[in-house]
């Protein structure tokens, strides 16, 4: 053999078996240029026994071609053998005592949080009812956390004890509506946006109450709104996220500094009404403290609690298991 | 607040089942949290909002009542007779005086005199309507205090005269550290900032809260003096708070009572004492007051097509002004619904337009208004809300569960090096934290997630995966807020060890597919990278490796020990907020060929010194013609390999767009790169 004279046998074995694998035509046939080529005693086995002539650099190279051509040529057969109908090769080498009832091997899966599940389908809803989603920061100054939203220097919920304070008048927002605030100071209207995420005030941590939870605040700026379409709006979403047209809604008069009328939602929920968020048409005093006009514009307002709506939707019995991230909890929501 | 159905009928007449009137006084406001049978009577726990003292007394919620049903309110009587002189024949203003130190605090201040009281127990009908709303029966006069605070929301307070020192009732500050007996048998120690009613010895009460133990009202009391006035609201709110003192009457100054209240208030004790006991009432009221406090508020116009508008109702002309005179609005009868209209006293809440459309969408029943669809309106995607929901679906896909931590962290916690290694200074500090290890707002979301893992654990769980995307708060200097960041991070904790980098691949695995599904490595910078963090910054040796663009950290990979916990614990964690500005927006499809694949497997050993990122940014520098890929296999140490050294195999694929590539050319490409790695990295092409 000449020092490169094994690759182009190679390259011949290739071209030859290819042509006899066309010609065949019949599964004997075929069966013979297997054995021929790829067989225990093989033109391919025999010629990788021979590699003296190659070079240690060569060889890996060699190697490697060989293995090209192996499948080449297989993959031929192959295709062949669709060609007669003949059955599959591996008829015969299947093992007779696999237990085909064993299970599968599961890849592990894992799972969204559940207050997440829930608050996309609520962004999703409010889409379909032309709300955009709008984002502000989880930290907050006076201005925006109350002043902006009507609620009065000496007003106790600016009291430290009812508020993650920081530096200065910076505090942890005390509710999305502080969105709302910055959405119109940049945006002119009309609007529809809704606000979703965390808020947080220092509560006793119980079954129903903590001190980190999450919101999703809805904001209406347009001509012509009324408390009417606040209701409509409320009771769209609640039944497409119920999946019930028949779900019974409330709007129970409130009071909110920066709504007025202000209204709680109140959800029949198994026997009762469930509080579910609060809501309104937005005060004057908010829009004009913006630079809005309220005589042109009006508008509503509505905050739903999600971990509320998420407990009613998954009867999950305490609002601790949200954050305690056992996945015995957050496996089942997978 | 407890409201007795029984009491209510003696200020309105109605018929209604039990749950229709809870229900009705729900739909107006007044939330009905309970009821209670007590005897024959019912009892109503209602929840009053913070802008209604008026409901804070049952002749208030029996205003809204009757306007709902639209029958008037019951009047009342404040008749009583009076004697023009004392049993000394002293006149009111020679038996005692009142001096108001501080009016900003005090606004409104009277005093009556009753004289030849006998206090004894309570008639039945009074100590059944205390008892009803959960008071306890003292006596006929303290009981009929408490009686009237309940019925109309104006606290009121009797002193024994006789035991009040000096002819002069003073209210002013208290001194620093002044003492006060309070009646329940507490003592406090008072500050500057709290107004107490003093006589010429000390404080015999603690303004608009409680009353002192000193001239305590008891069997032995002949004479009265009745105290009903009007406290600034917040002020009271803040020593009731620091004194931790709450009480029926703090509860309701605070939110501010009616400032004409004083008087019916007093009149309604004394017509109701003298219904009762045998008593001598002096002639007069003592009272000071602030300029300008009962002065009426301001007149307020009414549009009543705005009114329509605002609520979506269509409301009947004149129907306006009958809901806003039974609840007490006042206007000129031949103004119709428009007004101006002038607010009760008790209803300072209402001074704008708005107000009283809220008023009338109240009583009118702010359910019952007209469904209103909004036009139909295309909302825009949001590439950025869709990036992050993509980078938790492949997480979830990779078989991590989404936690949720709180944003606080602790200001030296066991993993501070992670959180100090985002280099963004001191921490954010919550000046009153829930928890004592939750005193800072967090940099880095890895050590409440480890926190989550630990616990799961603990709980037996041998293999836990926990990611969570949520935002760190870093500092920056000349910014004055907190820079709020979004982070994503992921843990692998298994009880199982496994030997070489596995695990850190499986860590980094993840980081590479965020980082691929998000395609920075196509249009972000070209200098993100990933080191090995030096074994000497505190982290496990050889255990941290680190991604940043220039010298900004963007993301981190390692691993830690759990204290406790055996097994093995891998942490990433990525500055999502900063990958997403680069992440690809839109896919453009580029074509491939179709030409066949030449592959070659080459295993170089090389000392331990040179890494992987050596060897692979020496074969992208060789820029082979036609490489379509380079990709890591293997790597080895052992018998076959001299030590200090290693063996690292990484496969090669060549494809042309336009042709079959022949052998010779490929292997021409591979001896140049073999002939580079050999003199570059001293590595030796292993056989």
């Amino acid at each position: 053999m000449s020092e490169n004279g094994s690759f182009s046998d190679l390259e011949a074995i290739e071209k030859q078996a290819l042509t006899d694998i066309e010609s065949s035509g019949d599964a004997a046939t075929l069966d013979a240029v297997r054995v021929q080529v790829l067989g225990k005693k093989g033109s391919l086995k025999q010629i990788l026994r021979n590699l003296g002539g190659l070079t240690p650099e060569q060889r890996p190279l060699f190697g490697a071609r060989a293995n090209e051509v192996k499948e080449k040529v297989q993959a031929a057969l192959e295709s062949a053998r669709d060609r007669f109908g003949a059955p599959a090769q591996n008829e015969k080498s299947g093992d007779p005592g696999a237990d085909l009832t064993l299970p599968g091997n599961m890849p592990e899966r894992g799972s969204r949080h559940p207050v997440r599940l829930v608050s996309a389908r609520m962004i999703k809803i409010f889409a379909s009812l032309g709300f955009e989603v709008a984002d502000g920061p989880e930290v907050e100054d006076e201005w925006h956390n109350f002043t902006g939203l009507n609620i009065p220097a000496d007003h106790i919920a600016r009291d430290p004890s009812e508020n993650f304070y920081l530096e200065d008048d910076l505090l942890m927002r005390s509710q999305t509506s502080t969105v709302q605030v910055r959405v119109m100071e940049n945006t002119p209207p009309p609007l529809r946006i809704i606000a979703p995420g965390k808020v947080f005030r220092p509560d006793t941590v119980d079954a129903t109450h903590s001190y980190m939870f999450h919101q999703l605040e809805g904001l209406v700026v347009e001509e012509g709104m009324t408390f009417g379409h606040l209701k409509s709006t409320l009771l769209t979403f609640f039944q497409q996220l119920l999946q019930d047209d028949d779900m019974k809604l409330r709007l129970r008069p409130s009071f909110f500094p920066f709504t007025e009328p202000s209204a709680e939602v109140d959800l029949y929920w198994r026997g009762g009404w469930m509080e579910m968020g609060g809501c309104g048409m937005v005060d004057p005093n908010v829009l004009e403290s913006v630079g809005i006009d309220p005589e042109r514009w009006t508008g509503f307002a509505f905050g739903l609690g999600i971990e509320r709506v998420t407990m009613a939707s998954y009867n999950i019995p305490d609002i601790r298991y949200f954050t305690e991230n056992d996945v015995r909890f957050l496996r089942q929501f997978s | 607040m407890k409201v007795s159905v029984d009491w209510l009928r003696d200020h309105v007449d109605f018929d209604l089942g039990i749950d229709e009137l809870a229900y009705k006084l729900t739909m107006c406001g007044l939330n009905c949290e309970g009821i209670e049978e007590h005897g024959s009577d019912h009892v109503l726990e209602l929840e009053v909002t913070s802008n209604r003292p008026d409901h804070l007394g049952h002749r208030g919620v029996a205003r809204d009542l009757a306007c709902l049903l639209g029958v008037e309110l019951k009047p009342l009587d404040l008749s009583f007779q009076t004697v023009d002189s004392s049993e000394s024949g002293l006149r009111l203003d020679e038996i005692v005086a009142i001096e108001v130190d501080d009016e900003e605090r005090c606004g409104r201040y009277t005093a009556r005199v009753v004289e030849n009281v006998t206090v004894s127990t309570s008639p039945e009908w009074l100590s059944r309507r205390l008892e009803a709303i959960g008071l306890r029966s003292i006596n006929t006069v303290v009981d009929l205090t408490n009686y009237v605070l309940m019925d109309l929301g104006q606290p009121l307070h009797a002193f024994d005269l006789d035991l009040v020192e000096g002819a002069e009732i003073i209210v002013r500050r208290a001194r620093r550290s002044e003492v006060f007996d309070a009646i329940d048998g507490s003592q406090h120690e008072l500050d500057t900032d709290d107004l107490v009613i003093a006589d010429q010895t000390g404080a015999v009460a603690l303004a608009g809260i409680m009353g002192g133990s000193r001239s305590e009202v008891k069997s032995e009391t002949g004479r009265l003096l009745l105290e009903s006035a009007w406290f600034e609201p917040v002020p009271i709110r803040e020593s009731a708070r620091r004194l931790q003192l709450a009480t029926d009457s703090s509860h309701r100054f605070e939110r501010r009572v009616d400032v004409e209240a004083c008087e019916v208030a007093s009149r309604r004790f004394l017509h109701l004492l003298s219904k009762e006991t045998d008593c001598k009432i002096l002639t007069g009221c003592l009272e000071v007051i602030r300029d300008q406090l009962l002065d009426p508020q301001q007149p307020v116009s009414l549009r009543p097509e705005r009114a329509s508008q605002i609520l979506g109702d269509v409301i009947p002309e004149g129907s306006i002004r009958r809901i806003l005179e039974s609840i007490g609005f006042s206007s000129e009868e031949d103004k119709g619904d428009a007004g101006p209209w002038i607010a009760p006293s008790w209803r300072v809440d209402c001074h704008r337009e708005a107000d009283l459309i809220e008023e009338i969408g109240r009583i009118r029943g702010l359910d019952q208004m007209d469904d209103r669809r909004m036009e139909v309106r295309a909302v825009p995607e949001d590439p950025r809300a869709n990036w992050v929901d993509r980078v938790q679906d492949y997480l979830v896909g990779c078989g991590h569960h989404e936690a949720m931590t709180f944003s606080f962290g602790a200001a030296e916690g066991e993993f501070q090096l992670i959180e100090n290694w985002w280099n963004v200074g001191e921490p954010w500090v919550v000046r009153n934290p829930v928890r004592a290890n939750e005193g800072t707002l967090r940099r880095s979301l890895v050590p409440s997630l480890l926190t989550s893992v630990k616990g799961n654990r603990l709980h037996g769980v041998d293999d836990v995966r926990l990611f969570e995307v949520a935002r760190v708060f870093h500092r920056r200097e000349g910014v004055d807020r907190p820079v709020e960041k979004l982070h994503v991070s992921w843990i692998h904790s298994q009880a199982k060890t496994e030997k070489g980098t596995g695990p850190y691949r499986n860590a980094r695995g993840i980081a590479d597919g965020i980082l691929d599904l998000l395609r920075v490595c196509e249009t972000g910078p070209q200098s993100l990278s990933w080191s090995p963090v030096k074994d000497s910054s505190g982290f496990i040796p050889g255990s941290t490796a680190a991604l940043s663009f220039s010298s900004d950290p963007v993301g981190l990979v390692g691993s830690v020990e759990l204290e406790g916990i055996p097994g093995e614990t891998w942490y990433g964690e990525l500055d999502l907020g900063y990958l997403l500005d680069y992440a690809r927006q839109e896919v453009r499809f580029s074509d491939f060929s179709r030409h066949p694949v030449i592959t070659r497997d080459l295993n170089f050993v090389v000392s331990e010194d040179v890494l992987w990122r050596d060897i692979s940014s020496e074969v992208d520098a060789a820029d082979l013609a036609h490489l379509e890929s380079r990709q890591f296999v293997d790597m080895y140490r052992g018998k076959q390999v001299a030590s200090g050294h290693k063996s690292v195999t990484f496969s090669l694929t060549f494809r042309a767009p336009d042709r079959t590539l022949t052998h010779e050319e490929v292997d021409t490409s591979v001896n140049g790169l073999v002939d580079r790695l050999k003199a570059r990295l001293k590595g030796e092409l292993r056989t």
